[in-house]
């Protein structure tokens, strides 16, 4: 209690000062002083956390949820399966003398491998490993890209509406309209024949990423309608603030959890295709190594699907469980930057 | 409401026309040369009769002259019903894709219904009992239904029922390779081929329609003529099965356009790991053997369904929900 009574004094103080020092010419032992005050003030909104801050208040909805922490687990587990843990591992050789070998859990010994080993030998854990990295990498780049697209189109559709909105709305429509799987199935087919494999995962990231972004564009500019209404960016307009300006500093910041959990979910949605294209052909090629690639070479024929489904079992494992923790992740999100659900 | 679905009409137009000038120009500019691999010459063919050949194949599809001229040639035939021949097949595309069109009907025409049949009993339940153990089971399912590969969820049981079990044909539509079965035993035979195909496309849909009907239904839950309905002292019954059941009907409509092009292109994978001669399996193979005027057909059928299928939505919309007004 008598803590209590004295931080208030404490606090007091701390905005006299601040008062007493502003708006007059300072030399630099007042503006030392002003700039500790305000520091002082600072630290003890912290510490008694009067008001958490959006991003805390964020945080700690997401850490109530068990299945989101346990999605969160599961895919640093992924990335540093698929990204950190190739480093240390030896290179991956064929191996004529231990082909079509099947998963042992005595993977330390001679003639043993944890995920078997494929028709040429190779060992299939050190290939999911090594596949992983081009399914995230693909999935991330596509997904950076559609929400650089779709947060550009929905926010100036949104904030502009009229005939900018208009033609914008049209633009989205058209793009939508677009059979998703088919067109990129088309288009990796068409542009991609004679590119060699770092150009066609380039190819692969900017297909879906320039397909992707029409969903969250209209969730943003449904939002954005509603936002621009308000007091605040009424006020920023009527002081003179450029419309660009409005969006970058005003209304961006609004919607940005908006657009991270749709990135989120896009992230997810990225992996699954580039896993469908790759396992149709149409996607990553040998030399190249991607977990739908390895399904793909795991299914060519029925009798490989049945008598060693050790290849084709593995790395889809990993597609599922990589997707599903970043659903879980993107649901706990969705409920995390609910206003609603304000948890202390 | 003619008025209106008239000049919907009206404004799709221009839209199938742009994207059919992106997929056919992006189709001409893929640096291979169609002819190449539509005209095959053996070796025992003269160079000379070879090269009269494929000039014959540049001529037909009017491939020595510019863009735009192509483009507009094509346009005209398409007006005219002819949307070109398989060059690989031998036939009509129309004929062609028509068939294959049918057999992805039928397989998404069950997948549709049986996923409807079960997600809305389903979604509304889990509303009326949030949280509930029912509840919290589909909600798992149904993030486990969306993360799952449908393709890896194909060859799981494929692996199973197929090759383990034995209970399931390994892949096709018939094994009626003779011609002989009777029309029921035709039926039955499709169907038993069907079953894992549609089995997979079931599961997978559902995830996303348990949820939305169950969103949908929570919508209508907490609204004020609910409350209204329960303080007038309505039993619970009345309640959920008479006044809110059919208004949480309403956004499934939306479910069924967002369902039907999403199911079509979705299947293509599946089709692939099951050899369900649909036109999944007949886009792939015409993009392995470089048919275009084929690859052309499908992706322009891909589109104008999706844009039917949505303005289907915004009229089915008008004409159950009265709130709706068109304009």
């Amino acid at each position: 209690m008598a803590d209590k009574k004295n931080r208030k004094e404490q606090h007091y103080v701390a905005e006299d000062q601040i008062e007493d020092l502003q708006g007059k010419e300072l030399s630099a032992e007042e503006q030392r002083r002003l700039d500790e005050a305000r520091e002082k003030e600072l630290e003890r909104l912290e510490r008694e956390d009067v008001v958490i801050s959006p991003a805390r208040m964020v945080w700690n909805n997401f850490k109530a949820r068990k299945i989101t922490m346990i999605g969160a687990g599961m895919f640093l587990f992924i990335i540093l399966f698929s990204l950190l843990l190739p480093v240390f591992l030896p290179e991956i050789e064929t191996d004529m003398a231990n082909r079509r070998v099947g998963p042992s859990l005595f993977f330390w010994r001679e003639g043993h491998y944890l995920f078997g080993t494929d028709n040429h030998g190779r060992d299939v854990f050190l290939r999911v490993a090594d596949g992983g990295f081009v399914s995230l990498y693909v999935g991330a780049v596509a997904t950076f890209i559609s929400v650089i697209i779709g947060t550009i189109i929905g926010s100036v559709s949104g904030y502009f509406h009229g005939i900018i909105d208009n033609i914008l709305q049209r633009f989205t429509e058209i793009v939508r309209a677009f059979p998703f799987l088919p067109l990129v199935i088309t288009l990796s087919a068409a542009i991609g024949a004679d590119l060699d494999e770092d150009e066609r995962i380039f190819l692969i990231m900017v297909i879906l990423g320039v397909i992707g972004w029409t969903g969250l564009a209209r969730l943003l500019r449904g939002q954005i309608l509603s936002l621009r209404e308000q007091e605040f960016i009424l006020a920023a307009r009527a002081m003179g603030v450029k419309n660009f300006q409005i969006i970058a500093k005003h209304i961006i910041p609004n919607v940005i959890s908006l657009i991270i959990v749709s990135a989120t979910l896009q992230f997810a949605a990225n992996i699954l295709v580039e896993s469908g294209l790759s396992f149709l052909g149409f996607g990553v090629q040998e030399p190249g190594n991607s977990w739908g690639l390895l399904l793909r070479q795991g299914t060519r024929d029925s009798s490989v699907i049945q008598n060693q489904p050790w290849l084709w079992f593995f790395p889809g494992l990993f597609i599922l469980a990589t997707v599903l923790s970043i659903n879980f992740i993107g649901d706990g999100l969705r409920d995390a930057v609910d206003p609603r659900n304000v948890r202390r | 409401m003619l008025k209106y679905t008239i000049r919907r009409l009206i404004h799709l137009i221009p839209v199938v026309i742009i994207i059919s000038i992106v997929i056919f120009t992006m189709l001409r500019l893929m640096p291979v040369s169609p002819e190449r691999f539509m005209v095959d010459c053996p070796p025992e063919m003269s160079q000379e009769r070879c090269d009269r050949e494929r000039q014959a194949f540049r001529d037909r599809y009017r491939l020595d002259e510019p863009l735009p001229v192509q483009y507009l040639f094509w346009f005209g035939n398409v007006l005219q019903g002819d949307l070109g021949d398989s060059e690989h097949y031998n036939e009509p595309v129309a004929d062609l894709v028509g068939y294959y069109i049918m057999n992805s009907v039928y397989l998404n025409t069950v997948v549709i219904v049986a996923s409807f049949l079960i997600s809305i009993p389903v979604g509304i339940v889990s509303a009326v009992k949030q949280y509930s153990l029912f509840d919290n089971f589909w909600q798992v399912f149904s993030l486990l239904g969306l993360s799952m590969p449908n393709f890896f969820f194909g060859i799981i049981l494929l692996y199973i029922f197929s090759m383990q079990l034995g209970w399931t044909p390994l892949s096709g539509m018939t094994s009626d390779y003779l011609g002989t079965m009777g029309p029921w035993e035709t039926f039955v035979d499709t169907m038993h081929h069907m079953v894992l195909p549609a089995s997979v496309l079931i599961i997978s849909s559902l995830a996303g329609t348990v949820r939305y009907v169950r969103s949908s239904m929570l919508d209508v839950i907490r609204s004020d003529y609910i409350r209204t309905a329960r303080s007038k002292g309505l039993s619970e019954k009345v309640v959920i099965y008479s006044h809110a059941f059919r208004n949480a009907l309403i956004p499934v409509i939306t479910l069924l356009a967002f369902q039907i092009p999403t199911l079509f292109s979705g299947s293509v994978l599946i089709e692939r790991i099951f050899a369900w001669p649909g036109i999944g399996e007949i886009l792939i193979e015409s993009l392995q053997r470089r048919d275009f005027s084929v690859v052309l057909a499908m992706n322009m059928f891909y589109a104008v369904l999706a844009l039917v299928a949505n303005l289907i939505m915004d009229l089915g919309y008008a004409l159950v929900d009265p709130r709706v007004k068109l304009n």
